[in-house]
């Protein structure tokens, strides 16, 4: 009599763990920048982009986009661009251009700023019966989008390799409490971890209060920041990398420019 | 009380309610322009006298409107549509108007929890400029206490009531707000505010006699003329409201 076979596991609501041996890949292509971190960029890590305006913590954070491997979905978040500019930007350095571009400014500008504006021009010329007999009670407009929870649920989604881009965390932190956009970053870097991915987030720190930039710090892998330095009538851009989880000895700088490819580093 | 001493009905001109035997206690109508408390717990007949304050007045070619916050208006129009005194061309040829207050709310960004100064002179300019550009003569409010229950201070319901009722009373509009009470309340609106400052109080409750429920009806008071403050019983019928004498007698009467 042969022994009944093994019942299978149940099936898991969450992806396998990716296994420890990472494959090599690049953070932005930028050599002098992947030789820091000794060609690796371990799976499942979050990096955090900081810079402020002008520093080209964007264009980074595209050739973030473009630097993946050829399997990986590519997701880009953006909350302050038009996606026309971004597939512009992308063709202009030849770079790829099948990422799925979510555009969450033109989401917030339908639920959110169009209804502003609306309420701002009633308020200040009146409403009158023919405007009002337009609007039904059962039309009024949802209540505006949590883009934290819209979030999550697409993450829910991520269950193969990706890489995931959001520019920038500023907006979430503008729109929602800092402890539920805190909560979401753990979640992103749990589900880069599960599903072997990568995130990137920009965020400019000057702006948020130190604590909630201090916790964020701390659930980042890894720790970028450029800074600009005005020279002879110029900027010049130095991307500094401030924290690489278990490798203090890979922290370094080296300084930017812009050429027909992309962002490179001056040697 | 100095108005219960106007003694004579030409001296005021009269907005008839159009409600059988409410004009008579009334001396022949709500003095025009006033802004009166329509008071009563659950049950009592506040709306469909407040409609039929409207429909009585389009049939007289006064033009109404008919401000909805608790309600959805469509379910309103359903509920009237029941009652033969309705006739449904008054709100398609624009004599009665019906407005959603949370869609006012909406488009004058007035849906927070709570109203500030500046939100209540914003929703009484709405107000005043839908009845002044609608040329209503009558309007009604269900329920002012839904709208303060959104108003913090006292000093601030007061000043609502007071500018939406001069600023209506400026146009000629005689207005009918709608207050909700509990059942066995020893005032007439929910603040006790809304009723010092209103023009008049009609008050509306449930008299249970022998297993029945009666409505019952009374004028606590009117500016500017001499009205009946006896109990009377309010009928709702097909035809719309009937008021009849309360007697008393008999065993077995006590307040609902």
């Amino acid at each position: 009599m042969t022994p009944p076979p093994p019942s299978p596991s149940p099936p898991s609501k969450t992806p396998p763990a990716v296994p420890a041996a990472p494959p090599a890949e690049p953070i932005f292509g930028i050599p002098e920048v992947d030789a820091m971190l000794a060609g690796q960029l371990p799976k499942g890590w979050l990096a955090i982009l900081t810079g402020p305006p002008g520093s080209g913590i964007e264009i980074l954070a595209k050739q973030f986009a473009q630097a993946s491997g050829p399997r990986a979905t590519v997701t880009y978040y953006t909350t302050s661009e038009r996606t026309e500019d971004i597939r512009r930007a992308m063709r202009d350095f030849s770079w790829r251009d099948d990422l799925r571009i979510v555009n969450l400014s033109d989401d917030y500008h339908d639920t959110v700023l169009s209804h502003d504006l609306e309420v701002s021009r009633f308020r200040e010329k009146g409403i009158s019966p023919q405007e009002i007999a337009q609007f039904r009670l059962e039309h009024l407009e949802a209540p505006p989008v949590n883009f934290v929870t819209r979030m999550l649920v697409e993450l829910a989604a991520l269950d193969k390799p990706f890489r995931l881009i959001i520019d920038s965390l500023d907006f979430f932190l503008e729109q929602s409490k800092p402890s539920a956009v805190i909560s979401l970053v753990r979640q992103i870097r749990y589900r880069a971890q599960r599903a072997g991915g990568f995130a990137l987030l920009t965020l400019h720190p000057s702006i948020h209060d130190s604590k909630t930039v201090g916790i964020l710090d701390d659930v980042a892998d890894l720790l970028m920041d450029v800074e600009m330095a005005k020279e002879h009538m110029q900027f010049q851009h130095h991307l500094t990398i401030r924290k690489v989880r278990n490798h203090p000895e890979r922290t370094g700088s080296v300084r930017l420019v812009v050429g027909g490819k992309g962002v490179s580093a001056l040697t | 009380m100095a108005a219960a001493s106007v003694s004579s009905a030409v001296q005021v001109e009269r907005c008839k309610t159009g409600i059988e035997g409410l004009d008579n206690i009334l001396d022949g109508g709500i003095p025009r322009g006033n802004t009166v408390l329509v008071s009563g717990s659950c049950g009592t007949g506040k709306t469909t006298l407040s409609l039929e304050f409207l429909v009585r007045g389009a049939e007289a070619r006064e033009r109404g409107l008919f401000l909805s916050v608790t309600e959805a208006s469509h379910k309103i129009q359903q509920n009237l549509a029941t009652f033969d005194f309705f006739d449904k061309r008054i709100v398609d040829d624009g004599t009665l108007t019906f407005i959603d207050v949370p869609v006012l709310y909406d488009k004058l960004g007035l849906s927070k929890q709570e109203m500030t100064t500046e939100d209540i002179d914003l929703f009484v300019g709405a107000v005043a400029k839908l009845a002044s550009e609608l040329k209503v003569q009558r309007l009604v409010m269900d329920s002012i206490t839904s709208v303060c229950y959104r108003i913090r201070h006292e000093e601030e319901i007061r000043d609502l009531i007071l500018k939406l009722g001069k600023s209506l009373s400026d146009i000629a509009c005689t207005t009918i707000l709608v207050s909700e009470i509990g059942p066995q309340e020893n005032r007439y609106s929910l603040y006790g505010v809304e009723e010092a400052i209103a023009d008049g109080v009609i008050l509306l409750g449930n008299v249970q006699r022998r297993g029945d429920l009666l409505r019952t009806l009374k004028i606590i008071k009117m500016r500017g003329t001499t009205h009946s403050r006896a109990q009377y019983v309010l009928d709702l019928t097909p035809l719309g409201i009937l008021l009849a004498p309360y007697l008393k007698g008999g065993r077995g009467w006590e307040v609902a």
